[in-house]
């Protein structure tokens, strides 16, 4: 059991909806309002000079929910003081790192608790525009943050001169168009300049240089969610949940052979174990099957396997293991499933989804593609699954943004792990596995 | 071949007008949100997309596009290529967007596939003779805990079995709303 798997946990970011539920009405500005929502936009506003909720925010310590886990209010901190000319906010709700699916129901279902945060954050480095950047296969989250994004306005919440103060914010959202490159915070920058998501050079970071060459800070759905039940429960009540570097609560995105897949949110730092076996979160392996491997944190990071499931699910956790906490998004493998073939339905991804500006990215994902298909219809030759660890070395710090080595962590501990299963691919001639994947009922 | 489909509520071509005319409104709202011009492309590239009657950018709209973001043609061409959302091909009345990676692959994505293919009569990013259907594979649509799930135009729809597929396609070969399915 961890020490935060207490009982007394109450969902405060998703209220206990769990699951993505395309629900056709979201929680409207008077709900929200009626639950104590925008009292800590008021309270900043009124009461608060910007340097000191960037303070507030450093002293809750809340970690960047997009995959980093770098503290927001360090980020908001490097945001020039002295103002000479515009600043902006952009948050980043491309969501599209496979297995990962927890800020869509915070802007469908919650979208006041993302606006919040959003103009709380702007308040704090002095921007007086802020975009929202959604993926575009979210037409629901599209919809639903618009309409609240009007009902801040036709109440005073936005526009000019909010609550009678000197401050003005303008939220717009932007539409992405299917990209998960432009989820890598200066590809959306360049998006919203109406430019292809090729990343960016750093530096400048954005904190300097980002949208139109100013000051820019970007940050996560969820992150911004975070900020706005700071404000509303205070720092004390953040830090009382989750563990001492990594407090507040998560959203955990599990998918793939789990009897209950869904969003869940706990305290950081609930074990992994605790997220795939207990009744209230996943539930246990589908079909009574037993557990192979998970990806700890979307599937851009090494995965964790059966003697690691004791593994603690905050952002220092899976760093004893060599991955990373990512985007929380659980992908489950059983038994039954060939890790080859996993590898290779991943790499397609990344193959596919590569900008192809550098070398080593783009070439690398091609190659391990095409050995993969190789390996996977037992045509592969000897030697090509070293050469596959090798190309995953080649990557790695070679490439302008992390998509390169994202490429990598379906292999890097899969390989050294399940080394005689891809091998038997060679030696048979074929994929030893006989199904793999639940058929279409 | 053309094809002449009509796309919901539209009429069967867009007015000849240009587009700048044809859409003032809109592209005001749109231009609105941004300090510079170019900002609106992937705005105006689902405006023209959404009314042409066989679902995609023609390299009459990519110039049109061009003149009013302040963009050469090759510049907004790069963005049609660029984003999967976009299309310079013809695509059906309805386009299933079916997730293949890998939470889904785990849910049966692969006979989603086979069925849909074999249902339709159509391979991957074909349209149907009718002109109603076409199918295009994308990746993670972030709804995993509900495959395998398809977006049908701007509707998603989830833990799909046979006949739930099978329901669909009737549904919308007979003009019908799938609005209420899930
Ligand atoms: C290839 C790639 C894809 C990414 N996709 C996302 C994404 O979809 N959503 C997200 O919030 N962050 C994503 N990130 C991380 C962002 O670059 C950035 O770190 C994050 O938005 C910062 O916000 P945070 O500090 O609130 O986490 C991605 C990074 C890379 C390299
Ligand atoms: S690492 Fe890959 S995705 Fe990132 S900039 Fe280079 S080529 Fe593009
Ligand atoms: S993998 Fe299909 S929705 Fe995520």
């Amino acid at each position: 059991m961890s020490e935060n798997g207490n009982s007394t946990f109450e969902p405060a970011l998703s209220e206990g909806m769990v699951g993505v539920i395309r629900c056709g009405g979201s929680e409207k500005l008077a709900d929200y309002r009626a639950k104590g929502g925008y009292e800590g936009v008021k309270r900043v506003l009124e009461e608060l000079p910007p340097a000191e909720v960037i303070e507030q925010v450093k002293e809750a310590c809340i970690r960047g929910r997009g995959g980093a886990g770098f503290p927001a209010g360090v980020k908001w901190g490097f945001i020039p003081k002295e103002k000479k000319g515009p600043h902006y906010v952009c948050v980043n709700a491309d969501e599209s790192e496979p297995g990962t699916f927890g800020n869509r129901p915070i802007m469908e279902q919650r979208p006041h608790l993302l606006l919040e945060g959003t103009i709380i954050c702007a308040y704090a480095v002095q921007a007086e525009t802020a975009y929202i950047y959604i993926r575009g296969e979210y037409y629901d989250c599209i919809a639903q943050v618009q309409a609240a994004i009007d009902e801040l306005y036709a109440a005073g919440l936005l526009g000019k001169r909010i609550l009678n103060t000197d401050f003005s914010l303008d939220i717009h959202v932007h539409s992405g168009a299917g990209a998960y490159i432009c989820g890598e915070e200066t590809a959306l920058l360049e998006s919203i300049e109406g430019k292809r998501g090729y990343p960016r050079l750093r530096p400048p970071f954005p904190a300097i240089e980002g949208l139109y060459r100013r000051p820019t800070v970007i940050n996560n759905v969820e992150t911004l969610a975070c900020v706005s039940l700071v404000f509303q429960k205070g720092v004390e009540w953040f830090k009382s949940i989750g563990t001492e570097k990594s407090p507040g609560p998560k959203v955990y995105s599990i998918s793939g052979c789990v009897r209950k897949p869904g969003n869940y949110e706990a305290p950081l730092g609930v074990t992994l174990r605790d997220l795939l076996y207990e009744e209230k979160f996943g539930g246990g392996i589908r079909d009574g099957n037993k557990f192979k491997a998970c990806t700890p944190g979307g599937t851009s990071v090494p995965m964790l396997f059966e003697d690691e499931l004791g593994c603690v699910m905050d952002y220092e956790g899976p760093r004893e293991y060599g991955t990373f906490l990512g985007s929380t998004g659980i992908v489950v493998m059983d038994e039954t499933i060939c890790m080859t073939w996993a590898a290779l339905n991943l790499m397609h991804f990344y193959w596919d989804e590569s900008c192809g500006q550098c070398t080593p990215c783009r070439e690398g994902t091609g190659w391990m593609y095409k050995i993969l298909t190789r390996l996977e219809r037992g045509q592969g030759e000897p030697g090509e699954i070293e050469l596959l660890e090798n190309i995953c070395k080649n990557i790695a710090g070679r490439s302008i943004c992390a998509l390169g080595e994202f490429a990598t962590g379906s292999l890097v501990r899969t390989i050294p792990r399940f080394r005689e299963e891809f091998q038997a691919h060679i030696d048979g001639k074929c994929c030893p596995f006989e199904k793999k994947y639940t058929e279409f009922a | 071949m053309t094809l002449q489909i009509h796309r919901k509520g539209e009429a069967a071509r867009p007015s000849s007008a240009p587009l700048a005319q044809r859409k003032a409104i809109e592209i005001e709202k749109i231009m609105k949100k941004y300090p510079i011009r170019r900002s609106a492309v992937m705005d105006l590239l689902f405006l023209v997309q959404e009314e042409h009657p066989e679902g995609r950018i023609t390299p009459e709209a990519t110039e049109e596009i061009g003149e009013i973001c302040e963009m050469t043609p090759a510049e907004v061409a790069q963005m049609i290529t660029f984003y999967t959302m976009y299309h310079r091909e013809p695509v059906g009345t309805h386009v299933f967007w079916v997730c293949g990676t890998l939470p889904c692959a785990l849910s049966g994505a692969d006979g989603l596939f086979e069925y849909l293919k074999e249902k339709l009569g159509v391979g991957l990013d074909e349209v149907t003779e009718d002109g109603l259907f076409t199918i295009k594979r994308m990746e993670c649509l972030g709804a995993c805990s509900e495959a395998p799930l398809v977006l049908a135009g701007k509707k998603m729809v989830t833990k799909l079995t046979r006949a739930k597929v099978d329901e669909m396609i009737d549904r919308l070969r007979g003009k019908k709303s799938i609005e209420d399915m899930t």
